[in-house]
């Protein structure tokens, strides 16, 4: 779950967040309370987690609970046995 | 159109092209990309551009600060914040066009108000806010707008309203805050909010990325996918709105809970609260349209906010974008089920958003709009505020709807501001629309999980009012039989006149003692209870008699129409035999020939010895057992049975009970007055049920009937009843009644009239209201023959004259009106449903069909919910609690009054032998009903594709205002013409400085006057058309001898093959005539040298022929107007028409001959009014108005083409260019009205028609007429088929117009595919065979043909040119094969190939040129695009 945890921060840090804000996230910052992220970049996600991860996160599971950080997110993937594809970068 | 992959080598000619036009695609025009606006703020600027007098973009808001507001600082305040804040100190430049965004130095001032010392403060400041909050920005100099308002001691407004183009709802709380912030520190704000601009630049550049296209992708395939149209409670306004109004509702705090707590539930929650209760909105406002609105699916409006960015966050200015969200509800599913579909279409369209993704053509894909705001603006440095969004009074005007939901003040509750628009919602259909909105939000917070069609939006006020206030009509019936009822009538006085015609008079008595003679009679052979007897007489003395002998032996008649053709006689009586076994006999006044064992009994001679007068017998009551029932029939037994047309081809006979008939009779008597001594006109069918009331009424009630039998085949016995005013009470149709409209006179005695059979316009009413005496009392009586005869009423008043149709009214005796959905649940207030009727007058079925009878005739949803009749009728409830008909929504139709089952023609077609498949259909060539005029411009509603909105004005002239500005800088003045002048001068022409068109009419002699005021040497040209009337030629020679100007006549001996062609192609005589002095007189233009032709085209023609056209396409620059007219005149002398095949046109293939000659239009400069060219014609011209030229000042030929347009077309020619002179102010409404009301010499028109050899137009296309399309094997004959059809079908049943087609077309449902069909006026002789395209690239073609020229299913082999396409529409043409096949088709192939098959060789050729210069992977890419 580790390496499913470092996969999602480093596509947000990289991908989602402003310039000023690279690398400011970790596994428990409030993504969505402190304003990293907003519900198009939240759709974002969910498609990376689509595209890169293989599964489709449903409509009604893409909620505060599963979204808040990314250490909750991979918990939630971990969940329904989602991996980090091999050859993904470890911490 | 994908773009292909680049090939290897990158070397990609074709490629790269493509790729090109992807990146180009990022721009929506030139304009844009060399602006530097975002995207958002480019859609704003060009749609204010399209209404430049119109605030619509106007966000105005009003701050209400209560407390000691210290005025200075908070003015030091706005400074400092003004001058830190770009998007307040953004202005918008146009350079050549192009708008470009720039930063002032200055801020724009607070305006500081006080108001506390006048009377009334509070008043003083609201009337300030409310004018100021419409005023337009002047856009180059200022987009925002602030100011204080003192209103009292302690209380302050402060106003900010700035152009959307620079703000959003976010943008305005920024800078509150921001404003808020530096009263309270006394210090400028930090700088913690980002630069709008520099958004505005990241914005841009963005658009170049790969990941921007791929978007952009999406969206256009997006763009692709159909949507329905929103037609807010049935209504669907032609043209753009603009004026809207507001309606305001405030949630209680338990509501807005509720819609709180749906949000946070499973079906709705998304990532934020925020986005949950937008779900939650999305999906009520989308369950209100399903309802109320449209079937099939539709986009709603959906900003998105674009503030991703934490910089961003804290940036004033305009980020928001509005994307549409696409839904499809099925309303047995609950609003929960709406909310899981709602939350994942919000989260795909999150997901493909971006800023500069938006187009016009996505935003043309809604109509109505919700925008969610969740900011909250909270209290102004502490102190009390409350804050308000004020309303600009205008809206875009493809918006239907618009609604905000907000809380700025952070009170708990929600409110909602529903922005209507005028025309599509009048005024009380707004509050009505919002009220059903909250009924739906009670609805689904209380129970989420119930199916939406189950929801009733109705408050129980209106269920009350609906179901039961408007149903109490119980009422004790007299008696249950009429025959009990006459009987009575002749005990009390049988001397009284019963029936009269002509001289000839029956009393009572007599009546009785014929009646029961021939009952006896028909006793004596049999008939009885139970039996069926059918008439077939003459509408005279002797049918009454038969009816009641018929009704006294106690069985059912069935009258038939002595003028309906045989064969369906036989049909009737055939569908007798085969559900009544018993005996067959037809009462008739004649010799019948009749089929099968029916036998006719000929009443002749039966009883015409007057018995004594005190006998009056009784019916034979023993005679056969208990048989002769006649007098005291059960209440069940069959009174009559009516056949109507049946949708098999087989009429079917309703059947009606004695209860039935005497519940109608002894209503109807009441409520029309009847009693002795009032006749009733007998004019119509037996065989209709409308004549049942002047039958059975008078008869019942002591009256008299007044028979008027057929004279003969052109004798219209209404019009002899009117003219005769033998009668008191006259039931008719509206049809009728317009014919009555059509005589001379006043009725003196008729002082009711009951309109039945089909929708009674408000109009006729009042349009024919002087042929009856004052105090003529109108009903309009509703009702199918299944409800035997009318089952609602509605006395007509003055309070029905702002009504188009008068109201069907109310359910007569012991009678219940519903209006139901087709699943049998009540339809909310609005809302169409069908009308159903229960009971006392329901028929009890119809003879021997029991499924048909079961289909219509069923059960109210529910136990105990009685039985109801099905009408197949629409209507709704109005507002008001009125309930108003809408028409049908079948096959069934209804022409002049006749009920037609479009089956029951269809058969008759089939029957003959080589009809392979028919449809049916009624056409209107216009307005079916008296034609109404717009209040402004006074064109006629027969005009194709107009409406007028509540105030009877029409869409061109409401479109009009919007662009009227932008039309006239088409315009120009006479200075202008100067500098035409001048360059006419300059091209030193030896004789004439310019040739001028002279006609001898009044514009053209004008034009001669002015030009020559001015100096000009000109040649006159006038064109002999062969009809030209002798005082025009010699006003054109006297007005030029006077003006000292050289004239020529132009002739052709080909003048009437011309007209002719004309009249074939327009429907008119202008266009041949027109075309053919253009063309001579730039021969002459040409052999002479001169390079200018003058015309006289008054301004109302060059906006009807020159600029309608484009104007419609919002293309407005009078340079590019220029252009276009120039390519279409190019196009225009290249149609294959007469003129071009008869005159000399070689000169026209030299294309530079459009640019040596110059057209001038002497009125594009000259602007003056029809009295000022009449008094300068009076005074200074020996001008003499001809007299033998009609309505035109110089044409006897002039009226034929009105009048063949007419009949064609169903409107006239003329209107279009005359409501544009009254648009433009050159004439009055009056005028032109007065103008255009022809008094045509239908003789002399006739005689001009053989001449120049064009046939009389055989049908009169105002009216409602019925087509048939049918496929056959070979041609048929258009006689041979009429013949064939008269022998089956009454007159009134057959087809007027009938159109031979290959097939016909069908929907993938497997049925015909009526918009598919060929235009009905396209084809006017039968056995014209069109043959459709063939292969992918001839429909391809097809698809752009039918979309320009509005034909369906356009021939392989017919013209573009004959199917309707102008100049226009051929450059249009052009242009859409070179965006669908990237190739460049030269005008000039368009005319020698302008039909399907051709062109498609042609662009095939080109194509494949094309790709011999591809390499083979590209070849295979595009050839695979192109299918």
């Amino acid at each position: 779950m580790q390496m499913l945890e470092n996969l999602i921060i480093t596509y947000i840090n990289t991908a989602l967040l402003e310039p000023e804000d690279a690398g400011a996230v970790n596994a428990d910052t409030e993504l969505l309370l402190e304003g990293f992220v907003d519900s198009i970049s939240v759709v974002h996600l969910v498609n990376f987690v689509a595209q890169e991860l293989g599964y489709e996160v449903p409509p009604e599971d893409v909620t505060i609970e599963n979204f808040g950080t990314a250490r909750l997110l991979s918990a939630y993937l971990a969940e329904r046995g989602v991996q980090a594809p091999a050859g993904a970068p470890a911490a | 159109m994908s773009v292909p992959a680049d090939a290897a080598d990158g070397s990609n000619s074709s490629g790269r092209a493509l790729a090109e036009a992807a990146a180009a695609s990022a721009w929506i025009d030139d304009t844009e990309r060399r602006s530097n606006l975002t995207r958002s703020q480019y859609l704003i600027w060009s749609a204010q551009q399209l209404d430049s007098a119109s605030p619509l973009y106007n966000m105005a808001f009003a701050f209400r600060i209560e407390g000691p507001l210290d005025a200075a600082r908070f003015e030091a305040a706005w400074r400092s914040v003004a001058a830190s804040t770009d998007s307040v100190r953004t202005v918008i430049r146009e350079t050549d066009g192009v708008p470009r965004q720039l930063l002032l130095d200055e801020a724009p001032e607070l305006l500081v108000v006080d108001f506390s010392d006048d009377a009334d403060p509070a008043a003083a400041g609201a009337a300030w806010i409310d004018t100021r909050r419409s005023r337009l920005f002047a856009t180059d100099r200022c987009l925002t707008d602030a100011a204080l308002l003192r209103v009292g001691r302690s209380l302050w407004i402060w106003y900010l309203n700035q152009h959307h183009v620079v703000t959003d709802a976010a943008s305005v709380a920024l800078l509150f805050d921001a404003v808020q912030n530096a009263y309270g520190s006394g210090s400028a704000p930090d700088d913690g909010g980002g630069r709008f601009l520099a958004y505005v630049e990241r914005e841009r550049e963005a658009r170049g990325s790969d990941r921007h296209a791929r978007l952009r992708g999406h969206w256009a395939d997006e763009a692709d996918i159909p949507l329905h149209a929103i037609a807010p409670y049935g209504r669907a306004a032609k043209g753009r709105g603009g004026r809207t109004r507001r309606v305001r509702k405030r949630l209680s705090r338990e509501q807005t809970d509720g819609l709180a707590r749906l949000s946070d539930s499973p079906a709705f929650r998304g990532i934020s609260k925020q986005l949950g209760l937008a779900n939650v909105l999305y999906t009520l406002v989308a369950a209100f349209i399903a309802r109320t609105a449209s079937a099939g699916p539709f986009a709603i409006g959906m900003p998105i906010h674009h503030r991703g960015r934490r910089l961003d966050r804290r940036t004033p200015g305009l980020f928001m974008e509005v994307l549409p969200l696409r839904l499809e509800p099925d309303t047995a599913g609950s609003v929960a089920d709406l909310g899981e579909q709602v939350r994942a279409a919000t989260m795909r369209v999150l997901g493909q958003a971006a800023p500069g993704v938006s187009t016009p053509g996505l935003n043309r894909r809604y109509q109505v709009l919700l925008n969610v705001l969740p900011m909250q603006m909270g209290n102004f440095a502490g102190l009390p505020t409350r804050c308000d969004w004020i309303h600009s009074g205008a809206g875009d005007g493809a918006h239907r709807l618009r609604i905000q939901a907000h809380d700025f003040d952070g009170a708990g509750r929600l409110t909602l501001d529903f922005d209507f628009d005028e025309q599509v919602f009048p005024a009380d259909y707004r509050e009505l629309a919002a009220r059903q909105f909250l009924n739906l939000v009670d609805a689904a917070i209380e129970s989420p999980g119930r199916p939406l069609d189950r929801l009733d939006l109705r408050t129980e006020a209106e269920r009350d009012a609906q179901e039961y206030s408007f149903n109490a009509t119980d009422a004790a019936v007299p008696g249950y039989s009429v025959v009990q009822g006459i009987h009575e009538q002749a005990r009390r006085a049988p001397d009284a006149v019963a029936v009269a015609c002509g001289s000839r008079t029956l009393s009572y008595g007599n009546l009785l003692a014929r009646s029961g003679e021939l009952a006896r009679r028909l006793i004596d052979s049999g008939i009885g209870p139970g039996d069926f007897v059918p008439i077939d007489m003459s509408r005279d003395i002797d049918a009454v008699v038969a009816l009641l002998a018929v009704l006294e032996t106690g069985a059912a008649y069935v009258p038939l129409d002595p003028a309906h053709p045989h064969a369906r006689r036989g049909r009737i009586l055939s569908d007798l035999a085969a559900s009544a076994s018993g005996c067959r006999i037809v009462v008739t006044d004649r010799n019948l020939d009749l089929a099968g064992d029916w036998q006719s009994l000929d009443v002749a001679g039966i009883g015409r010895a007057d018995p004594p007068a005190d006998v009056v017998p009784e019916p034979d009551e023993g005679a056969r057992g208990n048989r002769g029932r006649g007098k005291t029939p059960a209440p069940d037994d069959l009174a009559y049975v009516i056949y109507t047309s049946g949708s098999t081809g087989q009429p079917k006979g309703t059947l009606i009970s004695h209860r039935a008939l005497a519940n109608y009779v002894h209503w109807a008597g009441q409520h029309y007055g009847a009693g002795p001594g009032i006749s009733f006109a007998l004019h119509s069918s037996l065989a209709v049920d409308l004549t049942v009331t002047s039958i059975f009424v008078p008869l019942v009630f002591g009256g008299c009937i007044v028979a008027y039998p057929d004279r003969g085949e052109n004798d219209v016995p209404v019009v002899r009843a009117y003219a005769e005013d033998a009668v008191d009470v006259l039931k008719l149709t509206p049809a009728h009644l317009a014919l009555i409209g059509e005589l001379e006179g006043r009725s003196r005695r008729i002082g009711t009239l009951i309109l039945g059979g089909e929708d009674l316009k408000t109009e006729l009413v009042t349009a024919t209201q002087s042929r009856f005496r004052k105090g003529c009392r109108v009903f309009n009586e509703y009702g199918p023959t299944e409800a035997t005869v009318g089952c609602m009423i509605h006395e007509f008043t003055a309070k029905d004259l702002g009504l188009v149709s008068v109201p069907i009214g109310t359910p007569v005796w012991n009678t219940r009106i519903l209006l139901r959905d087709a699943a049998g649940r009540p339809v909310p207030t609005g809302v169409t449903g069908e009308i159903s009727i229960a009971g006392a007058g329901l028929a009890c079925g119809y003879l021997g069909r029991p499924e048909l009878t079961a289909e219509r005739f069923v059960d109210g949803p529910g136990p105990g919910q009685g039985r109801r009749y099905r009408t197949g009728d629409r209507g709704r409830w109005t507002p008001d609690g009125r309930l108003e008909f809408l028409g049908r929504a079948d096959d069934q139709i209804k022409i002049r009054g006749t009920r037609i089952e479009a089956g029951e023609v269809e058969a008759a077609l089939l029957e003959h032998p080589r009809v392979r498949d028919v449809r049916i259909a009624p056409v209107s060539g216009s307005r079916d009903g008296p034609v109404r005029y717009c209040a402004r411009c006074g064109i006629e509603s027969s005009y194709p594709d107009i409406d007028f909105d509540d105030r009877d004005v029409c869409t061109m002239c409401v479109a009009f205002d919007v662009f009227e500005d932008n039309a006239r800088r088409y315009f120009r003045t006479m200075p202008d013409f100067e500098a035409v002048t001048r360059r006419m001068r300059d091209a030193r022409h030896p004789r004439y400085d310019c040739i001028a068109l002279a006609s001898g009419g009044k514009d053209s002699s004008y034009m001669l006057h002015e030009l020559v005021g001015r100096g000009l040497r000109v040649l006159a040209l006038t064109l002999d058309n062969g009809y030209l009337s002798d005082e025009a030629l010699a006003n054109v020679d006297r007005v030029c001898t006077a003006l000292g100007v050289d004239s020529e006549v132009l002739t052709t001996p080909h003048m009437k093959e011309i007209f002719a062609d004309s009249l074939r192609r327009h429907s008119n005589v202008c266009h041949g005539c027109f075309k053919t002095i253009y063309t001579l007189s730039m021969q002459r233009a040409r052999e002479e040298g001169i390079g200018f032709i003058v015309t006289g085209l008054s301004r109302g023609q060059i906006f009807e022929t020159r600029l309608h056209d484009l104007f419609a396409l919002r293309i407005f620059d009078p340079v590019e107007i220029e252009q276009r007219i120039l390519a279409a005149r190019k196009v225009y002398h290249r149609v294959d028409d007469a003129v071009r095949e008869l005159l000399d046109t070689r000169l026209f293939s030299d294309e530079s001959v459009f640019t040596d000659i110059e057209f001038v239009d002497f009125y594009r400069y000259c602007d003056v009014d029809l009295d000022e060219i009449y008094h300068t014609l009076q005074d200074r011209l020996p001008w003499i108005r001809p007299g033998d030229t009609g309505r035109s000042t110089n044409c006897r030929i002039n009226d034929v083409g009105i009048y063949v347009h007419q009949r064609e077309r169903g409107f006239h020619n003329y209107s279009l260019p005359y409501s544009w002179d009254v648009r433009i102010g050159h004439k009055r409404r009056d005028a032109a009205m007065a103008e255009l009301d022809d008094d045509l010499d239908r003789e002399r028109i006739r005689t001009i028609l053989s001449e120049i050899g064009y046939p009389e137009p055989r049908f009169d296309a105002r009216g409602d007429s019925l087509a048939a399309w049918y496929s056959a094997d070979g041609e048929i004959g258009g006689e041979e088929l009429r013949r064939h059809l008269a022998e089956r079908l009454p007159a009134e049943m057959v087809p007027s117009h009938l159109i031979a087609v290959d097939h016909l077309p069908l929907t993938p449902a497997g049925k015909v595919d009526m918009a598919a069909l060929p235009d009905w006026r396209g084809a006017q002789a039968a056995g014209q065979a069109v043959e459709p395209p063939v292969g992918d690239l001839e429909r391809q073609l097809a698809a752009i043909w039918e979309d320009l020229l509005g034909v369906s299913d356009p021939g392989r082999n017919q013209s573009f040119f004959d199917l309707g396409g102008a100049s226009l529409a051929a450059i249009q043409l052009g242009a859409r094969i070179r965006t669908l096949f990237e190739i460049e088709v030269p005008l000039e192939s368009l005319f020698s190939a302008p039909t399907i098959a051709d062109l498609a060789v042609i662009v095939e050729d080109l194509v494949l040129a094309d790709i011999d210069r591809l390499t083979e992977g590209e070849a295979e890419d595009l050839a695979r695009d192109l299918g």
